[in-house]
């Protein structure tokens, strides 16, 4: 066996040998995600024979493109199941805190005299007031209820403390006779 | 005019100099790596090329090594860029990459198109290689996940890119 310099030559003007080890090379630094070019005997192997260098860069060119293809992929997924998550946890907090507020207005007892429950009036927030990031400024809860007589459309302001009611009564033909609005705050804010 | 010259540019002139001074080795270096084929107004392109980098990056040359060994990796990089452009794969891998780079969205004809190249691979051949280079797991989760040897995986990989290296000595792109 001569030393791999000047072992047999393929057709291409490569000795097997020298590809082999140019190959291990590649193959140990990219394995360890090093670049292979900083290799010294890799540079000298290439400086031998130039032609490895086809090679080399058909591999980096398909290695790109998978990577490429591969983090768009994901890019493209991630922000769908996010949005997913998000709006399940969103609406399963929503449900939570709605029954928590229904449960409690319906279970309070009823005041005797409504003026007595009455609040001071708040005093007005300034109307351009910056409004800190992350505060959530609406969550209502709608309830409606069907019966031979009409619809009543109860809407819980989570956020606000207050309730409205809606009720629409219909007439023999089953338009809309009488429609009637309520307002009220059951519950006094503390000081 | 260099007297004026103040001390934090006193490196960058010293680098240039150095740089300066390596320019015949260099080429002759290219020379030997792009072929005796190539050109002098080639050769001189990719000369500057390479100088160019080697300011642009300057940052990252580490004192301590000889500059001479930093340039041919930065010459080697700048060959294999060249030679990746005129490969036919461009019209596959490469134009996948670059149109992917810009839109960043993977559409099913870019996959499809990726499968296309990876075709030569055999299936265990192009999973480790997409798991490895595209999503970034290592040697020992893909053997786990794989329940095969570390060794094997390797095997695996290695015989992947060799495949994918071949394309490039043929000059085959479809």
């Amino acid at each position: 066996m001569t030393s791999h310099n000047e072992s047999s030559h393929t057709d291409s003007g490569h000795t097997d040998s020298s590809r082999n080890e140019f190959w291990e090379r590649v193959n140990a630094a990219l394995d360890a995600r090093r670049d292979p070019l900083e290799d010294a005997r890799v540079q000298q192997l290439l400086e031998r024979e130039p032609d490895l260098l086809d090679e080399l860069a058909a591999l980096q060119l398909t290695l790109s493109a998978t990577r490429d293809v591969t983090h768009s992929a994901s890019l493209a997924h991630a922000p769908a199941r996010r949005r997913t998550s998000a709006f399940v946890g969103w609406a399963a907090l929503a449900a939570g805190f709605a029954a928590i507020v229904v449960a409690a207005r319906w279970n309070a007892p009823e005041p005797r005299d409504a003026n007595a429950t009455h609040p001071a009036p708040l005093a007005l927030a300034p109307l351009f007031a910056p409004i800190p990031p992350g505060v959530l400024l609406e969550l209502r809860a709608t309830f409606t209820r069907t019966s031979p007589s009409g619809v009543r459309i109860e809407h819980v302001d989570l956020v606000e403390s207050r309730s409205s009611v809606e009720r629409r009564e219909l007439g023999p033909q089953g338009q809309a006779t009488l429609f009637a609005f309520a307002h009220h705050q059951p519950r006094v804010r503390q000081p | 005019m260099n007297s004026s010259a103040q001390p934090a540019d006193e490196p960058q002139l010293a680098l240039e100099a150095r740089l300066a001074a390596e320019a015949p080795g260099l080429r002759a270096y290219l020379r030997r790596v792009a072929g005796v084929g190539a050109r002098s107004a080639e050769l001189d392109d990719l000369a500057q090329a390479v100088l160019e980098r080697a300011l642009r990056y300057r940052k990252s040359y580490d004192a301590a090594r000889p500059l001479g060994a930093w340039l041919r990796t930065i010459a080697l990089r700048v060959v294999l860029d060249q030679r990746a452009r005129g490969l036919h794969l461009r019209e596959s891998a490469g134009t996948l990459s670059h149109e992917l780079a810009a839109r960043e969205d993977a559409t099913v004809e870019h996959r499809d198109e990726l499968l296309r190249v990876l075709a030569p691979l055999s299936e265990v051949e192009r999973e480790v290689l997409v798991r490895f280079h595209g999503r970034g797991e290592t040697i020992e989760e893909l053997a786990a996940a794989l329940q095969l040897l570390e060794g094997t995986v390797k095997s695996h990989l290695h015989r992947a890119r060799r495949k994918l290296a071949e394309r490039g000595r043929t000059g085959e792109s479809r």
